[in-house]
């Protein structure tokens, strides 16, 4: 009886259509039309200070378990701290040193100094979660200079790129984000690879070399390969070794982020000039002098 | 007709109002959630819960267009691929009618069971639609933390709910 009845029927239709009309939603989305970026950029500026006024009560809960959290551990954190302050005494010393090595060096090798970045900074205004994406607003926009693909930082390290830009806000894609690839170098090794995020808190390095050998608590930094990121940026320390992949915990915890800074007036990439700490391009060699050979090259 | 149109969408929203309100704030109070270091992996799917006890509780129905444009709203606010969440809030809706009605499940085995089945598998067919939207295969641990965060809190939303009720009931008496 319940099979033949035309309600149920019609109940089965309009369902197929609405699973329909959420994966052609779906598509939609992975095409990234420039009307469907223009109503989101919109709509994330219109609903930006609601989320930012519903965001505060969850921040300042966070700051109270912080205080209660570092409380507890006062006697130990000023230990630590102690300790930390003899170790980073030794690090300045060193790093000044190291510093006026390298301008000389720079001198010496003719290098080009690459400051004609400025920074904008901007308040975070709320982090989208869950398992589907990790992104982050800013209430910096195209008023103040943001365009899309520009890189953000923290103090700590790096924190993502842009990938929508409002008139007052602008979305940050997170480098934990599953759609986010950065490439990198091990400071230690000296291996290229390449991380990416999982929509965890972890990122994984890939395309790795297989002789490469990471210690844990490697530092790696970006390598200003392919232009979207300038090199020497920190990313974090590989932290866990399985077999055979290797993982990342990140220096910039988004979470606790409440500032960052977009890097903006240039991109990275220039024909002349190559990344600095990156080696210079080779010119071809001239193996024939034969005329019309050499052109074709 | 236009005068009559129009006074069906303003009854319909009289109507929707309460359901609309609740699931407008909980979307950002969803996205707040991410600011809690507690929730560093994944975060719960308060919003989820609050779905489903509305579609479960309310007098007024909610319907599966309403889930659809929320479920936009909130990829908008969130960045997320368009049409996930509102895959996801559509299938809660689907699922909870189907193991409902055709297994009598809360009857059997209580609401909490329910809402486990039913969350399980929208997440699963919602994660599914995901990787072949992106190619690429999410972390396994923030996904089984999010289905446990979200099961473990939902009693507790439900108890918070209760609570004013239960409260009344015993000052009543």
């Amino acid at each position: 009886m319940v099979k033949n009845n035309p309600s149920n029927k019609f109940n089965k239709t309009f369902n197929i259509l609405l699973v329909l009309l959420c994966v052609i939603l779906v598509i939609i989305g992975k095409l990234d039309l420039v009307a469907y970026r223009n109503v989101s950029s919109f709509l994330t500026d219109f609903f930006a200070p609601i989320s930012s006024f519903i965001n505060k009560p969850a921040k300042e809960l966070e700051i109270v378990i912080e205080d209660v959290k570092s409380a507890t551990q006062l006697r130990k954190e000023n230990l630590l701290l102690k300790h930390e302050i003899k170790r980073l005494r030794n690090v300045e010393m060193k790093s000044e040193i190291q510093e006026s090595e390298l301008i000389e060096l720079k001198k010496v090798l003719n290098s080009i100094p690459r400051d004609n970045n400025f920074l904008i900074t901007g308040r975070v205004l709320n982090l989208s979660g869950g398992t589907f994406a990790k992104t982050m607003l800013i209430d910096a926009g195209k008023k103040d200079g943001i365009k899309k693909g520009q890189p953000v930082i923290s103090s700590d390290g790096l924190v993502g790129s842009i990938i929508s830009v409002g008139p007052n806000s602008s979305r940050v894609l997170l480098l934990i984000d599953i759609n986010s690839m950065v490439p990198i170098f091990l400071t230690q090794t000296g291996w290229p690879a390449i991380v990416q995020g999982q929509n965890g808190y972890l990122l994984k390095v890939k395309f790795l070399s297989s002789e490469a050998e990471p210690t844990n608590n490697e530092i790696i930094e970006t390598s200003g390969h392919g232009g979207r990121f300038p090199p020497g940026i920190n990313v974090g320390r590989i932290v866990k070794i399985s077999s055979s992949s290797y993982f990342v915990k990140l220096s910039a915890d988004p979470q606790r982020l409440r500032f960052v800074s977009v890097i903006s007036g240039s991109d990275f990439k220039s024909s002349k000039e190559s990344p600095l700490g990156m080696a210079p391009l080779q010119n071809n060699k001239k193996w024939l002098n034969l005329k019309g050979f050499n052109k074709i090259n | 007709m236009l005068l009559k149109l129009n006074l069906n969408i303003l009854f319909w929203l009289q109507a929707n109002i309460f359901n609309i309100c609740i699931i407008f704030l909980f979307c950002f109070i969803q996205m707040s959630l991410n600011f809690l270091t507690i929730f560093k992996i994944s975060q719960p799917y308060l919003i989820v819960i609050i779905i489903f006890l509305l579609l479960r509780n309310s007098k007024k129905t909610i319907s599966e267009i309403l889930l659809i444009f929320f479920g936009v709203i909130f990829d908008i606010l969130t960045g997320t691929i368009l049409g996930m969440h509102s895959l996801l809030f559509f299938l809660i809706k689907l699922f909870l009618d189907f193991f409902e009605l055709k297994f009598k499940i809360s009857k059997k085995l209580g609401e909490w069971i329910l809402f486990s089945l039913v969350y399980f598998s929208s997440l699963l067919v919602t994660k599914l639609v995901f990787i072949v939207a992106t190619f690429k295969f999410p972390d396994m641990f923030a996904i089984i933390f999010n289905l446990g965060s979200t099961l473990l809190i939902f009693p507790l939303v439900r108890f918070l709910i209760d609570l004013p009720k239960l409260f009344f009931n015993l000052v009543g008496k």
